[in-house]
């Protein structure tokens, strides 16, 4: 797979759930970029695996597992 | 484990004691204020901050439904101070936060977060290194996080990054289900007079 995956790039892990990489998301909803005239902001994150069917990894369903995440975000009215 | 980071919160089951019930450690409780845009003379600046080691939370214990709010450790600090005249109060406020790993499971398995950094509305810069990740579900290498940001009279800015080597997701049998060699991934918006500037990693 790249190096830099596409944003929101989701696979499918068989038996297990789905992992999103590069995801992207802006503050308030939306995508990018993240646009506004007083403020705005972005969360990314560079794993993230959820975890909805039952395994035989042992985690539990439901498991919410993010590696890499940064936020940034700022106001100027 | 030694040390937490901020508002660590483990859920309690629901079923024993209640929805919403959970485990705080170290937990910080936050605010400022200052004196309206504009105004250059007679406002107040200030700022509190309240600490909790241990905080545990039941909202309807089983069998007898006592709702219960137990906190061990408390520490407490408030300043202010005048607005000089002249000095003006922020014109805009930034937040910022980079965090190296975040598992959420039901029930919850320590550590949690790991990682954590974060800035306040006055900007700032804070920064983590870690020589390596160790959780229930994730193994890694080394890691850095960190967030930054300034607010100016004009403009300005936040940024804020997460980086890790060598990371392992949900280990099973020595095969890693998701694996990672190295990620860095940053978030940075600049705002300033009716100008936006985003720019997603890659772009």
């Amino acid at each position: 797979m790249t190096d830099n995956p596409p944003p929101n790039m989701t696979i499918l892990l068989p038996g297990i759930g789905s992992v999103t990489l590069n995801e992207q998301t802006c503050d308030g909803g939306g995508a990018p970029p993240c646009s506004g005239t007083t403020s705005s902001g972005i969360r990314v994150r560079a794993i993230h695996v959820i975890v909805d069917n039952p395994n035989a990894l042992g985690v539990p369903q439901g498991a919410d597992v993010i590696v890499g995440e940064a936020h940034a975000d700022s106001a100027h009215p | 484990m030694n040390n937490v980071n901020p508002n660590t919160t483990i859920v309690l089951p629901a079923l024993q004691f209640g929805v919403g019930s959970f485990v705080k450690l170290f937990e910080e409780i936050g605010s400022s204020s200052q004196p309206p845009s504009g105004q250059l003379a007679g406002g107040t600046f200030a700022a509190d901050l309240t600490v909790n080691m241990i905080r545990v939370h039941i909202t309807s214990l089983a069998l007898t439904g006592d709702a219960i709010d137990v906190v061990v450790s408390h520490a407490q600090a408030h300043a202010d101070f005048p607005q000089p005249a002249g000095c003006p109060s922020l014109a805009g406020t930034v937040s910022g936060n980079a965090t190296i790993v975040n598992e959420q499971t039901n029930p919850s398995q320590l550590p949690v977060v790991v990682g954590f950094v974060s800035i306040p509305p006055q900007g700032g810069h804070d920064h983590q290194d870690l020589d390596q990740l160790s959780t229930s579900l994730v193994s890694g290498g080394t890691s850095v996080s960190d967030s930054a940001a300034t607010v100016l009279s004009s403009s300005s800015n936040s940024s804020s990054f997460a980086k890790a080597q060598n990371v392992c997701v949900l280990p099973a049998a020595g095969v890693c289900t998701v694996f990672a060699g190295v990620n860095q991934f940053a978030s940075e918006q600049r705002l300033g007079w009716r100008q936006v500037l985003i720019r997603p990693p890659g772009h």
